[in-house]
């Protein structure tokens, strides 16, 4: 719990001061609980209205649909930071009309990705929408 | 030009009777149709895609102007109108179905089906709905939450609903049906928590909903196929779906449908890389009046998510492949031989497959794009080899793998014109590299692989329609440029219309390919086009919106930038 807390006061350190370009190492992992409970209800929500019509409520995706959760997920980003994630499904999506989400949806819809692939949840800060401070936070396949 | 004036001064025979009021549709009317009409998916049971229609040429394409435009409700849209006696019916997503005036674009009346609100926690797309079916006074389609319905044809309302699967554990229902001989029949996708129940083929009295025959695609334990599965208990036999369109043969009596990939898709994590696990990635043929399948073949063991059950051609030819163009030949064909084939891309892999549909024998095969999935065909027996080098041996093995997921080719349908006895095929230019990433079948996302897409090697151009000899195997002429390609349909004046991933809907030579005319519909081209004819003018109808496979290819040219707008446009010549 300390190292969670000490974590989360860090990132919101490196967030406040503009730290965390994805040129330079990352500083967390998504095990160091990046995002508060309340913030994945919220993308859980956010997921159900504008991306279960193709992902799946389980967000295990389908024929042409990438999975969101599990070994499919990891394969693809393990290594990456949550910007990149952030990123890529704010300028993509949904299919018929990217963007369309404001950037604190899609920050909460990354925060449900998440939680629904088993990283641990923080107390009350939540994940960032602004790239940069998300570009600190590496998604690793397992707890460093 | 005699012809067309004959073609489209004839007044409908059949859509009216003597007081002007709905004429039912008939078996001999899906049969024969009325060159004016579009009855079905592909408008004839051989799956053409061709109308005789030929008002609209080459001389005067150039002139074609919209007459009408009407948005369509939101959802990935892959719909095809059908078109019976001026009116157009049209099913748009989640099964909201409208039928319009054909010559105006006036709403006449539309039903939308109340589905279930949990749908997204059982499967993904439900909204897709691909076309409808007609028969007798009814319009009928299959719905998200797995019944089949008909609605009245002349108010819309609800006539019967015949429920196939539960939807809490069931099936994809991304396509509608065709009707055989009084019955319908349709194909599904099926959830692995659908068990291998779920994958079935399904035949219904078109009259009354009543379900007559349901064929699985998984054999059970003590059938025959059930030992390609190996050590795989029965429950565990998952996902063979058929969730594109059937063909119909009416003088053999036989429905044709393909087969998609199994779940996960590796085989090492089921039975075995060197077992067969019927009946996915097939064709099969079925007994209308039983759902028996009476032959089958596998076009290729799918170990990478490239499904087979895209539309089945069937055209009766001489079969004379050209060795410098067809890699696979059957050494028993005699020179000019003729016979009752069924051919095209019926699968992800971009090979052109002619069987004899009588009897399943294999008579060809050759590749089209780029593909390093399929090393040989035997064609003394048609048995297929795996390139050895495609194989994934344990969790976590890499390979680089030619088509996508996406295709090579995809549900967008290939068109057969009987005036070249070519077909004109829309087919992709990609790559993966695909991991293995499940550990076991237990442990699986639905595929167990994991895909990184990109355009093929030796190329900067994503879309082909490729024109290919059913006669000879002989490529007549490729187009190609950098936006996906889409549907096509061809006409009995030589046009061939198609669209594409960037909003492009162009009219091409069916001889030479020249582009003979083209617009910009701003979004991309995802409905199937047809065309049709009202009181002696020919229109074409095309439909724009999203969907996974034109996303799909979108995401590999990142550069064009279309828009996502769901609208049906409809065209035709100055009066």
């Amino acid at each position: 719990m300390m190292r969670t807390i000490l974590a989360a006061a860090l990132a919101a350190l490196v967030a406040a001061v503009g730290y965390g370009q994805e040129t330079s190492a990352p500083q967390r992992t998504v095990w160091d609980g990046v995002y508060p409970l309340a913030q994945a209800d919220r993308g859980d929500q956010a997921f159900a209205d504008a991306c279960a019509s193709c992902h799946g409520g389980d967000m295990r995706g389908g024929p042409g649909v990438p999975g969101l959760v599990g070994p499919e997920l990891l394969f693809s980003w393990n290594g990456r930071s949550a910007g990149a994630l952030f990123e890529q499904i704010q300028q993509t999506m949904p299919l018929d009309q990217p963007g369309s989400l404001r950037a604190e949806q899609f920050a909460a819809i990354v925060a449900a990705i998440f939680r629904a692939n088993g990283f641990p949840a923080n107390g009350d800060t939540p994940l960032s929408s602004d790239r940069a401070a998300l570009d600190g936070i590496l998604i690793t396949r397992t707890r460093p | 030009m005699l012809l067309a004036t004959a073609l489209l001064a004839a007044p409908h025979p059949a859509a009216q009777d003597a007081r002007g009021g709905f004429v039912p549709v008939t078996d001999a009317m899906l049969q024969k149709p009325d060159p004016a009409d579009w009855l079905m998916w592909r408008r004839t049971l051989d799956t053409w895609g061709y109308s005789p229609l030929d008002q609209i040429t080459a001389n005067n394409v150039r002139t074609l102007r919209l007459v009408w435009t009407r948005p369509l409700g939101p959802g990935i849209q892959e719909g095809t109108p059908l078109v019976y006696d001026g009116v157009m019916y049209f099913p748009n997503p989640l099964d909201h179905i409208q039928a319009i005036d054909a010559r105006t674009g006036d709403l006449k009346w539309e039903y939308r089906r109340k589905l279930p609100e949990d749908l997204n926690k059982f499967f993904p797309v439900p909204a897709i709905n691909r076309n409808l079916a007609i028969y007798g006074s009814l319009i009928i389609d299959t719905s998200a939450d797995d019944y089949v319905f008909g609605l009245n044809a002349q108010t819309g309302e609800l006539a019967w609903e015949t429920k196939i699967l539960d939807y809490q554990k069931g099936a994809q229902q991304t396509s509608g049906p065709i009707v055989a001989n009084g019955k319908i029949i349709s194909g599904r996708g099926c959830e692995p928590e659908g068990g291998p129940e779920a994958c079935v083929i399904t035949a219904h009295d078109a009259t009354t909903g009543k379900e007559l025959w349901r064929t699985r695609t998984i054999p059970a334990p003590g059938e025959p196929g059930s030992e390609t599965w190996g050590d795989v208990p029965y429950e565990e036999r998952l996902h063979v779906g058929t969730w594109l369109v059937p063909s119909y043969d009416p003088a053999l009596n036989l429905i044709y449908i393909g087969t998609s990939v199994s779940s996960p898709a590796p085989k090492f994590l089921l039975g075995g890389n060197d077992r067969k696990h019927l009946y996915h990635n097939s064709t099969l043929a079925l007994n209308a009046d039983t759902g028996k399948i009476v032959w089958y073949y596998q076009h290729v063991v799918d170990h990478w998510d490239l499904d087979h059950p895209f539309e089945r051609l069937l055209v009766d030819t001489a079969v004379v492949p050209n060795p410098s163009d067809v890699r696979w030949i059957n050494p028993r064909l005699r020179p000019g031989e003729r016979r009752r084939v069924i051919t095209g891309v019926p699968g992800k892999t971009g090979l052109v497959y002619t069987l004899d549909r009588e009897t399943g024998e294999f008579l060809w095969a050759r590749p089209t794009v780029l593909q390093t999935v399929i090393s040989n065909i035997d064609g003394a027996t048609g048995e297929v080899t795996v390139n050895p080098d495609a194989l994934f041996n344990k969790t976590g093995d890499q390979r680089f793998i030619c088509p996508t997921t996406n295709g090579g080719k995809n549900w967008e349908a290939s068109a057969y014109s009987p005036l070249t006895n070519m077909m004109y095929v829309p087919l992709q230019n990609t790559c993966m590299e695909t991991t293995a990433v499940a550990e076991s079948r237990k442990n699986t996302s639905l595929y167990g692989i994991a895909n990184k897409a990109m355009i093929a090697t030796g190329t900067d151009n994503v879309g082909t329609i490729f024109a290919i000899s059913a006669e000879t195997g002989a490529t007549a002429w490729k187009f190609e440029q950098r936006a996906g390609t889409t549907s096509l349909v061809a006409t009995g004046s030589g046009l061939l219309f198609g669209g594409d991933a960037n909003g492009r809907f162009r009219a091409f030579d069916q001889r030479t390919g020249e582009v003979l005319w083209e617009v910009n519909l701003g979004s991309a081209v995802t409905g199937y086009p047809v065309t049709f004819a009202v009181d002696g003018r020919q229109y074409v109808a095309v439909s724009t919106g999203t969907s996974l496979a034109t996303g799909g290819v979108g995401r590999l040219t990142p550069e064009l930038r279309p828009g996502t707008g769901s609208n049906l446009f409809v065209f035709a010549l100055p009066e």
